[in-house]
């Protein structure tokens, strides 16, 4: 139950000692490791062409990953890194450098082997110091990456419950007041590893156990408050302090930094601790990337919103006064109102309306043959076409599955093209269209693409604009929209057919809603399984 | 007087509460410079009711705060828009966007007495501006009613401006007990006031009313409620309301009157809103905010803090003069510059 606001303020009144117990973790092997994918990322950059992006991107997340959550060490970072493809392979791509520090990478992940991952062994300490002592405890993480904390602890120890983790600020802002919160990695408002910014301007714990790999900075200005700004969260000096604009009585925070793992002072030279956020993000790439916001819709769905974006949504509420308008999300657009999706008629198909899965019903069969008879065989031939992806037999089976009001498909033509090719779906044969027609791989990943709420028509990308009529067309509909919001989480309604826009309308129920995310403008405005979303979190 | 949240264990009231209140209490009224203020929280609070309630027992004790002046002239707007302009609009349902008539609510023409407050006239076509005559009618029965005559009368689904006798009246000691020796008034306890305005969340006004109902304030004669106390038309037990209401999500005022000198934001969005809107550009306003947020809302009303500072600079004189400041809270205060 959420502590109340007497009890929030009584604590902060009552003499607690707010503390920040750090524990830097060193790793020889783990140092090197980061030190080579770190270097190639820094080098990939350089290039700076679209392979070398994705690849830096790919190298940037897997990295960020292990610096944030206790994943164990058995095999995963080895599996994930060579991914990339032999030394060999990576030497003619990129160059003897990038080789050299891939081998680096790839010598540190295999020494990681045959140890566990240091960080899961502070974890599971602090957890067992605390519930010796009885203190109630939280551990701040990213939902997905809870069985990592949960796989930690040995059989004989008690299981971590649900109450022992906090996920979001809306989970953190209902909690009770409690001792100390575990969180691992640096403290950042938002991308790897993000945690609300309350954690420290305004606490519900007396002490943070913060977990972290040596050289990971705390994000400066976490904490932030627009009261003030400017003013140090960590600030030690406790009681009303006046700032240039503000008036501001928060916590004074004490630092301990206690050190873990192999001397510092050992591998120094060989491999200098940096700290990888920091580099990261300074060569990002803005200008290909913006700043995104998740909505979930449903379990395992969601999509990225440009942040600040003008959301066509449907607020369900029946005393609305503009129940079917733009917002903005989270300011405007909360969760339990719906977006809204427009599936329009394309002009390509001379305005005959398409079944939304009539050439994935083609690919998804053939698909689901060769999953049948040779798994590891499909595997090995997209790889060897290009398509690189991590988890990529998961990611297979998850394109196998039945359209609901997404087609499930890979997420960049390139991709798709190389799966189509594989398949061998639609080559020679006729489906009745005219022969200079487009390729049948680009007809049905128009299809994907329509599925996705990514309309184009005419070669305009019209999602952008809401059309007036669309709206005029909906506010009549009004009552049987607001009949299936009551029922459902997601549902169409088609358009009526006398008006010159034909169609169907999507409402998807905003479950949750996150920021912390930097996506290609290709990858905005689409539906996308949650998994494949990670990637873009910044 | 004692205090309880969420039906805790009555208590002294705490430093938390005294200081919130008293922050609405002091906050300057009448002044010619305009004033924005954020305060900033560690948690979900009342505290924009608390503010207000403090600013409603300062109103209580200015003469002038009270709709019985310029009543007559409110009564004849809403009358000329009926009409003018909605009575014939031929919209099936009133949208002012869609209209483009320039109006931000329906005039419904609609008027009660306090005398019976039961049945509704309306207003009749026999009103006639060029001689500042208002009238009414109800069947075949046509009013005309004078400048004093209409201060008992009061638009449909608004609060009475003035009471004929007590009853249904503010009890005073409720109030004075609140914020010792304040001076009240007795003519405002039953009379309306919209000078004072309360933004409720943008997740909606039944969210504000129910963080302000999960407090309360006991003295020796009895136990209310936070959103009692405001006396919020619609939320509360007496008849004049001295707080108006504006729906943040609707962005509605319960009232047809001119805006309030001094709007209390509920919420980061709330603010965010008021202090931006154009009917609002006089107004002072003060939000609350919490930061268990978001840091990208955190940060919208931080950009909104960074633009101010264009044309507003910073009250050193009221952050000096604030009570001591409880562990937790930090208030930044913009006059506009001269």
């Amino acid at each position: 139950m959420a502590a109340t606001t007497s009890e929030v303020f009584a604590f902060l009144a009552g003499g607690s000692r707010f503390a920040v117990e750090r524990q830097e973790i060193f790793s020889a092997a783990f140092g090197a490791m980061r030190h080579g994918m770190r270097t190639i990322f820094m080098k990939l950059r350089e290039i700076g062409d679209r392979d070398a992006d994705e690849a830096a991107d790919r190298l940037r997340n897997l990295l960020s990953e292990w610096l944030t959550v206790p994943a164990p060490f058995d095999g995963a970072a080895l599996g994930s890194l060579r991914n990339f493809g032999s030394p060999v392979e990576v030497g003619v791509r990129w160059g003897l450098d990038i080789r050299t520090n891939y081998e680096i990478a790839l010598r540190g992940a295999l020494d990681l082997q045959e140890v566990e991952n240091p960080a899961r062994t502070c974890v599971r300490n602090k957890i067992r110091d605390l519930r010796k002592t009885g203190q109630a405890f939280k551990i701040y993480c990213h939902r997905t990456t809870r069985p990592h904390f949960d796989s930690l602890l040995a059989p004989d120890d008690q299981p971590l419950a649900p109450e022992n983790f906090l996920h979001s600020v809306r989970e953190y802002r209902d909690s009770e007041i409690f001792d100390t919160m575990i969180k691992v990695g640096p403290l950042r408002s938002w991308g790897w590893g993000s945690a609300p910014d309350a954690i420290r301007s305004a606490p519900r714990f007396a002490t943070l156990a913060q977990i972290v790999w040596a050289g990971c900075g705390d994000e400066p200005g976490f904490g932030y408050d627009p009261v003030a700004p400017s003013a140090d969260a960590g600030d030690t000096k406790a009681g009303p302090v006046n700032h240039d604009e503000a008036l501001v009585s928060r916590v004074s925070w004490t630092p301990h930094v206690t050190r873990f793992g192999a001397d510092s002072a050992t591998h120094a030279d060989d491999f200098p601790v940096e700290d990888d956020f920091q580099i990261f993000g300074s060569l990002n790439t803005p200008g290909e990337k913006r700043r995104a916001i998740l909505v979930r819709i449903g379990t395992n769905h969601g999509i990225l919103y440009p942040a600040r974006a003008q959301i066509f949504s449907f607020d369900p509420e029946p005393r609305s006064r503009a129940p079917i308008w733009r917002r903005q999300l989270g300011e405007s657009l909360l969760e339990g109102m719906f977006v809204i999706r427009q599936r329009l008629d394309d002009i390509f198909f001379g305005g005959q309306k398409v079944e939304h899965d009539h050439y994935s019903q083609i690919w998804k069969s053939r698909l689901r043959e060769e999953i049948q008879n040779n798994p590891d065989a499909l595997v090995r031939r997209l790889r060897a076409s290009g398509i690189n992806l991590a988890s990529l037999t998961a990611v297979i089976h998850n394109w196998c599955l039945t359209p609901t009001t997404v087609i499930h498909a890979p997420h960049s033509s390139k991709h798709f093209e190389i799966l189509i090719g594989i398949l061998g779906v639609g080559s020679g044969g006729s489906d009745g269209r005219q022969p200079l027609s487009p390729p049948w791989w680009q007809r049905a990943w128009s299809e994907i693409r329509h599925s996705r709420g990514d309309a184009i028509q005419a070669g305009i990308q019209e999602h952008e604009i809401i059309d007036d009529q669309l709206l005029v067309l909906l506010f009549d509909l009004l009552p049987r929209m607001r009949e299936l919001a009551v029922t459902r989480d997601e549902f169409s309604v088609a358009l009526p057919a006398d008006n010159s826009v034909h169609g169907t309308a999507l409402f998807n129920k905003v479950v949750a809603v996150e920021d912390g995310f930097l996506a290609p403008d290709t990858e905005l405005k689409v539906v996308m399984d949650l998994n494949a979303i990670e990637q873009w979190r910044a | 007087m004692q205090f309880s949240d969420f039906n805790n264990p009555w208590q002294q009231v705490p430093p938390w509460v005294g200081f919130l209140i008293r922050f609405g209490f002091e906050w300057p009224a009448g002044s010619q410079i305009r004033r924005i203020a954020l305060v900033s929280m560690p948690c979900d609070s009342p505290g924009a009711g608390l503010i207000t309630l403090g600013a409603l027992i300062r109103d209580l004790g200015n003469a002038t705060a009270n709709d019985a002046d310029g009543h007559f002239d409110a009564l004849s707007r809403h009358a000329k828009q009926f009409l003018n302009d909605c009575g014939p609009c031929t919209l099936p349902e009133c949208d002012p966007k869609v209209k483009g008539c320039g109006y931000s609510k329906k005039a419904h023409g609609r008027v009660r007495s306090v005398d019976h407050p039961r049945g509704y006239w309306t207003i009749s076509d026999e009103t006639n501006f060029n001689d500042n005559t208002l009238a009414w009618q109800q069947g075949a029965v046509v009013l005309r009613p004078t400048v004093n005559g209409a201060l008992r009368w009061h638009l449909d689904g608004e609060p009475p401006t003035q009471l004929r006798a007590t009853a249904g009246a503010l009890p005073e000691n409720r109030y004075k007990q609140i914020v010792e020796g304040t001076r009240i008034i007795p003519e405002n306890l039953r009379r309306s006031f919209s000078g004072l305005c309360l933004a409720g969340r943008v997740a909606g006004e039944e969210q504000s009313r129910e963080v302000c109902a999960s407090i309360r304030f006991r003295d020796d004669a009895s136990d209310n409620a936070l959103d009692d106390l405001l006396t919020i038309y619609g939320w509360s037990s007496v008849d004049v309301s001295r707080v108006a209401f504006y729906n943040s999500r609707t962005e509605q005022l319960d009232r047809a009157k001119p805006p309030p000198a001094l709007i209390v934001a509920d919420g980061g969005d709330s603010f965010l809103k008021t202090s931006s809107a154009a009917r609002f550009q006089q107004s002072d306003v003060i939000g609350v905010i919490q930061r268990t947020m978001e840091r990208t809302r955190l940060e919208a009303i931080g950009d909104k803090l960074t633009a101010l500072r264009q044309w507003y600079i910073q009250d050193e004189d009221m952050l000096c003069g604030l009570p001591a400041l409880p562990n937790g809270i930090s208030i930044s205060i913009f006059r506009k510059r001269n």
